[in-house]
């Protein structure tokens, strides 16, 4: 009796269900034309990915979520945040000790950005060694570059933010180095300061750029640069000279679709780095340093790790010609589909192109240790070394660095300290 | 070991390989990944949630002082208590004190002098000096802080 009737209300309730169901999908598709955008999805996420597209291919992905995870991490940092010169600090130091998980979320932001940098360069990498940027995908190439260049911004701007010793001083000296430029150094670099000094001028002009110009610029950078590589799809590896594959073609070579395979494969990836970002900030957590002094600069102040490279070369040539080669190299990535007019895409078949970027990851690794090492005391295999701005290093005995005053302790060790 | 007086085997067949279901191990470790996103995109609303609650430091006093010489016979001030305005008159029964906030739309009341009463305003809602609404829309009294004269100092609370 009581199960009849159970039964019978289920019955109604389901058909309740589907009939409304279905007159909100007649609703829907009288003014959007729900099925053909439905169709258009479903071709999108079925869409084959070429043979050879493995784990390697979801660091555009990983990228794309850092800024998502970027985005919103910062909003809810604004909703703390003061920016001017006299509060900004107390302001992050409240966030990261008074606030619920405050910790947390400016710690994730702060991390956020070393590792999309990490990932936009591996990415950036990745796509040069698969030759990704050739015929017909330039556009996306050159798209892919403004946006290392917003990204690179966007940690420039932010670094200043916190307003404390490290990231006073490193905007300092990189205003210093974008005015170095010849003709127009000048004006870039009272532009950028707001004045003849980083001040609180400085500040919030940084801040303006951070959250407005540069995530609007990236949003629509971005979305060309998706939409490109859904038009085009993943490059293969063949020559540029034959067709492009088509979607049957690609399914004949064992492409499998990009959903759910491929996503499943960025899905697992982006699991797992974010798990890793989690460990970094629970385990060593990035310092807010003693608030910003005008009149003191510390010892060794550097860029971060991303610039250290563009910034160490500087240090071995002239500062006009340093500025200017540095420049050329970054025109010669930009314009890298132009330049580099080989037709073929395998690294195999194309030795020279292999090779140069093979050697200019390797510089680039290089000039970066060099550059962390600078003014820097390390004790290795026994011995105490001074290294100098140049990353020489000099044997030292163990009193010289005794004796040296605590002012210059490099600021690795402030890190640990805190 | 293999000898060569023993017959020759026939070739072992291939292992037969274990039938593809559409539910199968695949699909199973794809619902896992799925089932380990949404927990981990479900489990960072909670400190989202949280940080978003307001600071435990910005709660306010819950005593506050002030100088009597600062206010006026007949006179009044409008301070924070507690977080929130609060509004103390010298008034001819002595030292009075209300929260402020009028109850109908949140507006900070004033104290006019003239009429001896607050008066919101917002929407010309009006307190008499028990707090009571005596004209305008407010549906309920203002809430009444205790109030103490210790020599030269008005304590609020406490």
């Amino acid at each position: 009796m009581l199960t009849k009737y159970v039964r019978g209300v289920n019955h109604w309730l389901k058909d309740r269900l589907n009939h409304s169901v279905s007159g909100v999908n007649r609703w829907l598709e009288d003014r959007i034309e729900l099925s053909t955008l439905i169709t258009f999805i479903q071709t999108q996420l079925t869409k084959p990915v070429p043979k050879h597209v493995n784990w390697l291919f979801s660091f555009g992905t990983i990228t794309l979520l850092f800024f998502a995870s970027q985005f919103l991490t910062g909003l809810l940092l604004m909703t703390y945040y003061k920016s001017s010169a006299e509060s900004a600090y107390d302001s992050v130091k409240f966030v990261m000790e008074q606030v619920r998980f405050g910790w947390l979320i400016r710690q994730s932001h702060a991390y956020g950005a070393n590792f999309m940098i990490a990932f936009l360069y591996l990415h950036a990498v990745r796509v040069f060694f698969y030759g990704g940027y050739k015929k017909p995908r330039e556009i996306t190439w050159l798209i892919g570059f403004l946006l290392l260049g917003v990204t690179l911004g966007f940690g420039f701007t932010g670094y200043l933010l916190p307003w404390d010793q490290l990231s006073y001083w490193a905007t300092t000296v990189g205003t210093e180095v974008a005015g170095s430029a010849p003709v127009i150094g000048k004006y870039i670099l009272l532009t950028l300061r707001g004045g003849e000094n980083v001040t609180g001028m400085t500040l919030t002009r940084f801040f303006a750029v951070h959250v407005i110009v540069l995530p609007w610029l990236f949003v629509f950078l971005v979305s060309l640069h998706l939409v490109l590589i859904r038009y085009k799809g993943i490059s293969t590896l063949d020559s540029t000279k034959g067709p492009e594959k088509s979607v049957e073609d690609l399914k004949q070579e064992g492409g499998k679709s990009f959903f759910p395979n491929h996503v499943m494969k960025e899905l697992l990836v982006a699991l797992l780095v974010f798990t890793g970002m989690l460990i970094f900030i629970v385990y060593a957590p990035l310092p807010l340093h003693e608030k910003a002094d005008p009149f003191n600069t510390p010892v060794g102040v550097k860029p971060e790790w991303y610039f250290l490279p563009m910034y160490q070369v500087l240090k071995y040539f002239p500062k006009l010609v340093g500025i200017i080669g540095t420049g050329l190299v970054i025109l010669g990535l930009f314009l890298l589909p132009f330049l580099d007019r080989s037709p073929e895409r395998h690294p195999a078949r194309r030795p020279v192109a292999t090779t140069l970027g093979i050697l200019f990851v390797c510089v680039a690794v290089i000039l970066t240790i060099l550059g962390a090492l600078a003014e820097t005391d390390r004790t290795m295999f026994g011995t105490r070394y001074h290294f100098d701005t140049k990353g020489v290093p000099h044997g030292i005995a163990e009193s010289d660095s005794a004796a040296a005053p605590p002012t210059s302790t490099p600021p690795e060790k402030d890190m640990k300290k805190e | 070991m293999a000898t060569p007086d023993t017959v020759p085997q026939p070739a072992k067949p291939a292992r037969p390989k274990p039938p593809t279901r559409p539910g199968g191990r695949r699909r199973f470790l794809e619902r896992c990944l799925g089932a380990l996103s949404a927990a981990g995109f479900l489990g960072a609303l909670y400190p989202i949630t949280r940080y978003l609650e307001p600071p435990p430091e910005a709660e306010g006093a819950s005593r506050v002082e002030i100088a009597a010489s600062d206010i006026p016979f007949g006179g009044s001030k409008t301070v924070i208590y507690r977080g929130r305005p609060a509004i103390v008159v010298n008034g001819p029964n002595g030292f009075i004190a209300f929260n402020a906030v009028c109850t109908h739309l949140g507006c900070v009341v004033k104290w006019v002098e003239t009429g001896q009463e607050f008066f919101c305003p917002c929407h010309g809602g009006k307190f008499d000096q028990k707090g009571q609404v005596t004209g305008g829309p407010p549906p309920q009294p203002l809430v009444a802080i205790s109030v103490a004269q210790s020599g030269e100092k008005v304590i609020l609370g406490g």
